[in-house]
């Protein structure tokens, strides 16, 4: 068993929060107001440069085509991100797509170099077509809304479901550690820079989920140990720094295999293929999820009950010692 | 329990399991090279990141691409020359735009700038019909300015992508291109009849096309002013919309339904739904229609959910400014690589044989047993993930890993609490009974707060959060029961076991210390 003491540290829990979240809102403030976004917007949100090269299977093969177009985009000081290939014989595509950042007018000189290489110049029928500006409709607002009405439904539930099947100071304690890790989410995105895809968005809800498990597996624990004799004769913060350290296994060991089980689909996804745009970013933010998740579920959500319960018990005692004392003057006065 | 009857239900459940697994998991070649066996998880349908998405360039009447204008030019003749003078250059260049588009009075780089404003107004209006029409994903976005390009995806399940099922790839090439075939459509929503009605816009186009001329029921009252909604339903295997009607809308409709369904007075007894120029659905009306909503079934649950969103857009008075064209749809390879969904898959093989590893080195024949149950659960998931038709994503499969985290974590939970009892000096009985008795309200408190979260995810959310949502609630009912089934396998695999605390590789301090 560790000897951690998880609830002497709320300071410095409450420090490193503090400092995290502000971190990230300044940050991404700073960024809305020089670039126009809080995070770090994906293609599906923020748009993107492409280039279109078409051609036929007939005249040239993919792999010159894409020689071609990486010889251009090397000769132009450019680079993709990603590229999707599409259609087949006469009519294959290959579509490269740009961060907004790249300079459009050398994205379009790469095109045209393209287009001499696949076009008429050389004596085949394809094309190369720059798209300076795809300007995403995708409302990232939307997307946002709907997982925010669903998580902070999910929350108020299980806020409702523990001071049901608990206690209102543990309730309150895993409101707080929900809250707390969400926005330590954000703000290690928004701090971090990592891409806000809808997959990403979706992620969110894992965190709460994982902050759940965690709270769930510590409060019971906590509910059980609170019975015993020995537990019940020490004071609030030696009884959540005992339960916590009781938890602390089995909480890391949830967190360690969702966090495994994203490492291994990073590395494995990266294999995968030339770019990992795909699964890179909703992998990293799941990793942030669950950092932020360990961090306010083992370390924080301890220190912040230990003192909840310390002032519940305090006003327990206090009511006691009213009830008593009203109990004793009746009693004189009778 | 006698080693007969545990033998019996250890080798059923075991057989069970791995036939499960096996044929959820494995693909293979039938002998004869007559057919393929493709497994259930290969048949499970995936999101765009896992199987790429199809897409197309929507262009309005009058606009044409660059490299259609250029392959008119390389013709040259008398091709050349009416291209050259038909069309103007887009700004950006990667579009021609016919002049007689352009509006004529204004200047004609103000009129290109006019025409980039109206295409940027509808790709906004397409963007909220595929938010509504409920995709695990989807993109819509202005493209070189004068084009709109729209994105869903495959739908394809590993089997087709990987080209083992070529039928179903054809079937759901079909299915996405219909899916932007009915959200791109232009013009206005109106309830039309060949007999009652006044004319309007489209009947003069009718007429001019020598076609059926129609008439608008609604008349002056303009669709948003008579429509609230329309959305999408289904029950028990029945798909469909559900129309509702503004006060004045269904007042106006109960008088044209009247007269419609009143064979003296109108000799086509239906209500034409039309967006545009196009009809979509043809309501037989025999009788007046006097509630505030009314349904209508729809063949397919693709084809309601599309309906609903189209119409609900175009209901709300976000008609498109122009009708748009498209070539063809291309289905495109995953941007994340080509071999994403198998890499992916064999990532979390690659964890689940760990969790394996881990639960045989700690409990040994015990590990044994919930390896079996941890096989069982992960071929329930990916069976009723199968047959509920659930879109597996990357986020998806995330939820599947926190899923079969939970599972772990709660059977780890209970062996431990066990293991606790048992180096107590418990018989390892009476351990097993107090440690699950212990742990009983902690899993039980997880899993009602993870069903209930799940069930709002599903309902509230849209998209590829609402596909986490149920594979969660498949995930946490799946961990529940099979917790308890865990708890059965090792009381029936134990049973002929001669030293209970070696098969657990627990210890009990006060028999070691008696020994």
């Amino acid at each position: 068993m560790n000897k951690l003491r998880f609830s002497s540290g709320m300071l410095v829990y409450a420090i490193i929060s503090a400092a995290v979240i502000a971190a990230g809102l300044v940050l991404g403030l700073v960024m809305h107001f020089t670039s126009g976004a809080f995070f770090n917007w994906g293609g599906e949100y923020a748009g993107f440069r492409s280039i279109e090269v078409q051609y036929s299977a007939f005249d040239i093969k993919e792999e010159d085509v894409k020689k071609a177009a990486e010889d251009a985009f090397a000769d132009n000081g450019v680079s993709y991100y990603a590229f999707v290939t599409a259609g087949e014989s006469t009519e294959c595509r290959i579509e490269y797509r740009f961060a907004s950042s790249q300079d459009a007018e050398a994205v379009a000189k790469a095109a045209e170099a393209i287009d001499s290489a696949v076009g008429i110049d050389s004596n085949f029928t394809g094309h190369a077509t720059a798209y300076t500006e795809l300007a995403a409709e995708r409302n990232a607002s939307v997307d946002i809304t709907y997982a925010a009405i669903a998580v902070s439904a999910a929350v108020v539930f299980q806020f409702i479901y523990f001071l049901i099947r608990f206690r209102l100071a543990m309730a309150a304690a895993a409101f707080v550690a929900d809250v707390h890790n969400l926005a330590l989410f954000y703000a290690l995105l928004a701090l971090t820079r990592v891409q806000v895809t809808p997959a990403v968005v979706a992620v969110s809800a894992l965190c709460v989920l994982v902050t759940m498990i965690g709270c769930g597996m510590m409060f019971d624990r906590m509910r059980k140990l609170f019975r015993t004799d020995e537990y019940k004769a020490m004071s609030s913060f030696e009884q959540a720094d005992g339960a916590a350290r009781s938890a602390f296994p089995m909480v890391t060991l949830v967190n360690a295999v969702v966090f495994a089980a994203l490492l291994l689909m990073l590395v494995f996804t990266a294999i995968a293929g030339g770019t990992v745009f795909g699964l890179f970013m909703p992998c990293l933010g799941a990793m942030l999820a669950v950092l932020a998740s360990q961090y306010g579920t083992t370390l924080f959500t301890p220190a912040v009950y230990s003192r909840l319960k310390a002032r519940a018990d305090k006003r327990a005692a206090e009511k006691q010692i009213k009830y008593v004392g009203a109990k004793k003057s009746a009693e004189a006065a009778e | 329990m006698g080693k007969i009857r545990s033998a019996i239900i250890t080798a059923i459940v075991a057989l069970a399991t791995l036939a499960l697994f096996f044929f959820g998991v494995v693909s293979f070649d039938l002998p004869g090279n007559i057919d393929r066996y493709n497994s259930i998880l290969a048949n499970i349908g995936l999101g765009s990141e896992l199987s790429g998405d199809v897409y197309t360039v929507l262009l309005p009447e009058g606009v044409i691409s660059a490299a259609e204008y250029d392959s008119a030019m390389a013709e040259e003749g008398a091709v050349a020359d009416e291209y050259a003078e038909t069309y103007v250059e887009a700004p950006g260049g990667a579009y021609y735009v016919d002049k007689e588009v352009l509006d004529a009075e204004s200047d004609q780089q103000q009129a290109l700038k006019d025409l980039a404003a109206k295409i940027s107004e509808d790709a906004q209006v397409l963007a909220g019909r595929f938010a509504n029409r409920n995709l695990t994903s989807y993109s819509v976005g202005v493209l070189g300015g004068y084009g709109i390009r729209v994105a869903v995806p495959s739908g394809y399940d590993y089997a087709t992508y990987a080209g083992y099922d070529l039928d179903s790839r054809s079937v759901a090439l079909n299915a996405s291109s219909s899916i932007i075939g009915y959200l791109s459509r232009g013009g206005e929503f109106t309830l039309r009849n060949n007999d009652y009605g006044s004319r309007d816009a489209i009947t003069s186009s009718q007429l001019a096309d020598d076609s059926q001329e129609t008439y608008n029921i609604l008349g002056d009252l303009d669709a948003k002013d008579a429509f609230k909604s329309v959305k999408y339903f289904a029950m028990g295997g029945v798909y469909g919309i559900r129309i509702k009607l503004t006060a004045e809308g269904r007042e106006r409709l109960s008088e044209a339904s009247a007269a419609i369904a009143d064979t003296a007075q109108s000799s086509d007894q239906t209500i034409r739904f039309y967006v545009g120029e196009d009809e979509l659905i043809p309501l037989t009306c025999e009788s007046e229609i006097t509630s505030a909503s009314f349904d209508i079934t729809v063949g397919d649950e693709e084809t309601a959910r599309s309906y609903a969103a189209l119409f609900d857009s175009a209901a709300g008075g976000n008609a498109l400014n122009f009708s748009y064209d498209y070539d063809d749809v291309y289905d495109a390879t995953v941007a994340g690589g080509e071999n994403t969904a198998v890499f992916l898959a064999v990532s979390v093989l690659v964890l689940f044989v760990a969790v394996v590893a881990f639960a045989i080195a700690r409990y040994r024949l015990l590990g044994l047993t919930f390896s079996m149950t941890a096989m069982l659960f992960s071929g329930v998931m990916i069976a009723v993930t199968y047959l509920v038709g659930v879109t597996l994503t990357a986020t998806g499969v995330f939820t599947a890993v926190l899923a079969l985290a939970l599972f772990a974590g709660c059977n780890f939970w209970s062996f431990e609490q066990i293991r606790r009892e048992s180096d107590a000096g418990r018989t390892l009985q009476a351990a097993v009974k107090t440690g699950y008795k212990k742990t009983f309200s902690g899993i039980l408190d997880l899993h009602v707060v993870l069903f209930v979260v799940s069930v709002l995810l599903t309902l509230v959310c849209r998209g590829a959060l609402s596909a986490c949502g149920m594979i969660l609630l498949i995930g946490t009912l799946a961990s529940y029961i099979l917790h308890w089934f865990t708890r059965f396998m090792w009381y029936v695999t134990m049973s002929p076991a001669r030293d209970k605390y070696k098969f657990c590789g627990f210890s009990r301090e006060a028999f070691d210390n008696y020994e």
